[in-house]
């Protein structure tokens, strides 16, 4: 039972009217539900005016905390469908997801969904757009780790190379779109044209080095054999696992490149063991 | 003064100056940190707050607690702000005297109370579980509002002296709040500061607003006004050596720019208690924390 089911009900009838900023109708809604709500009014401002000022405030305040991460999803919205097509879009977007992390700045969190939903056929683009900036927001804030240096490696001795466990860092995130994505994101940045819609999709992983994040293409091998590090795996299992795939007598020598690429990004973690 | 020591002028931590932090010490004595702002996993952000906590006193000041809803404590929220704590340790922890959203939805607004029997009876219980659930006091904050409630039978002043008191937390008396608030509902500033119970008020907020003829709006973009100033000093004789933070959120100036407001700060606090407020300046005219 709610303790205070006046203060309830009043909080639920706020909330939907709170949630109405940049809507076409706000005013006219928030007009007629203003008489009949608790709420002063005065010579300056009546009940619906007060709520306007809430309502307002509040869809402006996510409305800059989505756009700050999505450039260039909000660049792409613009050149497809309008210069002012972005604030009504994030207005539908917030209907569907109504923000409810604590963290602002996880308002846009659902966006790329989202846009997979809402955008398809020749603009299903733009949902590739919206994945990559928030796989970037993501390795900006992800778990910090301590990277796997050579030294580390050197320093193993040989038998115990196979079964060296292979722990990506927690920032690594991968990524497959049927579109150059990454082209596509950096030209709406730059404000440059768009690469040909028909151009090869791409296979990318994004990282954080330090505190800086780094997005690159990979071949479908490294991609899948990344996957198989996320997923948990020691170094003969992927060699065994490469040497299906790569043809015969190169599966080390790619372990190796592979290895070293990893590595030199810092990619991989030193694994935590329990004290 | 309650139960915590006597810091100084503060400013806030924010990204702007992330950089120039790292480099050199600031001209004040401590930092208040957005709660939310440091609930990640990793990366840069918890690094600077690390770094700035090594080398200042940190308070961490939270805009998503929603004391005042009528949803279930957010237990998640309640663990991460509780391990925030646990890590870096800030002198104490605040949040406002609000409600952010209902339904598990967040508007990200800090919006007002009816000021009744009844809502203090609801907040006072949940500022009890929150203190337990956190295992220290918590320090509430009167914020800015554009709109009142008709059915209030207190006023704010009275509600938030009586919640402190009923739930055993302090206050976090945000002067310019208080200035935008009196404006807005047309009432008299010095009645809400005179109500404040002196050994319950742990830090003051100062920050800038925004006039809009009909209202005024607390945007945190521009200076203290000088009204402001004027009822800061008036809450210093009042209160006491009350620990003060200048807040700057919209379009952020440069630290030098927020290191001269802390300053005025400090020259207002010493104009009324003739003394150093902190370390920042000369030797730390620090008084130890009362029982
Ligand atoms: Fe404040």
């Amino acid at each position: 039972m709610p303790r205070a089911p006046r203060l309830r009900e009043l909080q639920h009838e706020l909330e939907t009217l709170l949630s109405l900023g940049g809507d076409p109708d706000c005013e006219q809604r928030l007009g007629r539900a203003a008489p009949s709500l608790p709420i002063r009014s005065d010579h300056r401002l009546d009940g619906a005016a007060r709520l306007a000022i809430y309502a307002e405030m509040i869809f402006i305040r996510i409305r800059d905390a989505v756009t700050e991460d999505f450039p260039a999803t909000r660049a792409a919205i613009e050149s497809t469908t309008g210069s002012d097509a972005w604030e009504p879009l994030l207005r539908a977007y917030l209907r569907v997801h109504p923000t409810s992390d604590p963290d602002l700045r996880r308002a846009g969190r659902d966006l790329p969904a989202y846009l997979r939903a809402a955008c398809t056929g020749p603009a299903a683009w733009i949902g590739d757009v919206a994945e990559l900036e928030w796989a970037l927001v993501r390795a900006f804030e992800a778990a910090d780790a301590v990277p796997l240096a050579v030294a580390d490696l050197e320093a193993l001795p040989p038998e115990d190379w196979p079964a060296l466990r292979l722990r990506a860092v927690p920032s690594l995130l991968l990524l497959e779109h049927a579109v150059p994505a990454d082209t596509i994101h950096r030209r709406l940045v730059d404000g440059e044209p768009l690469p040909d819609p028909n151009e090869a999709g791409c296979r990318l992983r994004v990282w954080r080095q330090g505190f800086t994040v780094y997005q690159r293409r990979i071949e479908p091998i490294e991609q899948a054999a990344l996957a198989r590090v996320l997923h948990g795996t020691d170094f003969a299992s992927l060699c065994e696992w490469l040497a299906e795939r790569v043809p015969e007598g190169e599966a080390s020598q790619t372990a190796l490149r592979l290895l070293q690429s990893w590595l030199a990004d810092e990619l991989l973690a030193v694994e935590v063991r329990e004290a | 003064m309650p139960r915590t020591a006597a810091l100084g002028i503060g400013i806030g931590l924010r990204t702007r100056h992330f950089g120039e932090l790292l480099e050199r010490r600031a001209r004040v004595d401590w930092f208040e940190a957005i709660s939310e702002n440091f609930m990640m996993d990793g990366g840069r952000p918890l690094h600077v707050l690390e770094r700035v906590r090594r080398d200042y006193p940190v308070v961490l000041h939270g805009v998503s607690l929603s004391i005042g809803t009528t949803d279930p404590l957010d237990r998640t929220y309640l663990a991460k702000l509780r391990a925030l704590a646990a890590r870096f340790e800030p002198t104490w922890v605040s949040d406002h005297l609000c409600w952010t959203g209902v339904r598990g939805h967040n508007l990200h607004d800090l919006l007002p109370l009816p000021w009744t029997e009844e809502v203090l009876e609801h907040v006072a219980e949940r500022v009890g579980r929150v203190q337990d659930a956190l295992g220290r006091r918590l320090v509430l904050e009167n914020v800015s509002s554009y709109l009142s409630f008709s059915d209030s039978t207190l006023s704010e002043w009275e509600f938030l002296a009586a919640l402190a008191e009923r739930a055993d937390c302090d206050i976090l008396l945000d002067v310019n709040n208080v200035y935008v608030s009196a404006f807005n509902h047309d009432f008299d500033a010095l009645r809400f500061i005179d109500a404040m119970p002196p050994e319950r008020v742990a830090q003051i907020h100062l920050a800038g607003h925004s006039d809009h003829g009909t209202h005024l709006l607390d945007t945190h973009d521009a200076p203290v006004a000088s009204a402001v100033w004027d009822l800061y000093a008036h809450a210093l004789r009042r209160l006491g050596r009350v620990p003060t933070l200048i807040e700057w959120d919209g379009d952020v100036p440069p630290l030098e720019r927020l290191e001269a407001e802390a300053e005025r700060a400090r020259e207002v606090f010493a104009s009324v208690h003739g003394a150093e407020a902190g370390a920042a300046g000369k030797a730390h005219a620090a008084s130890s924390p009362a029982a």
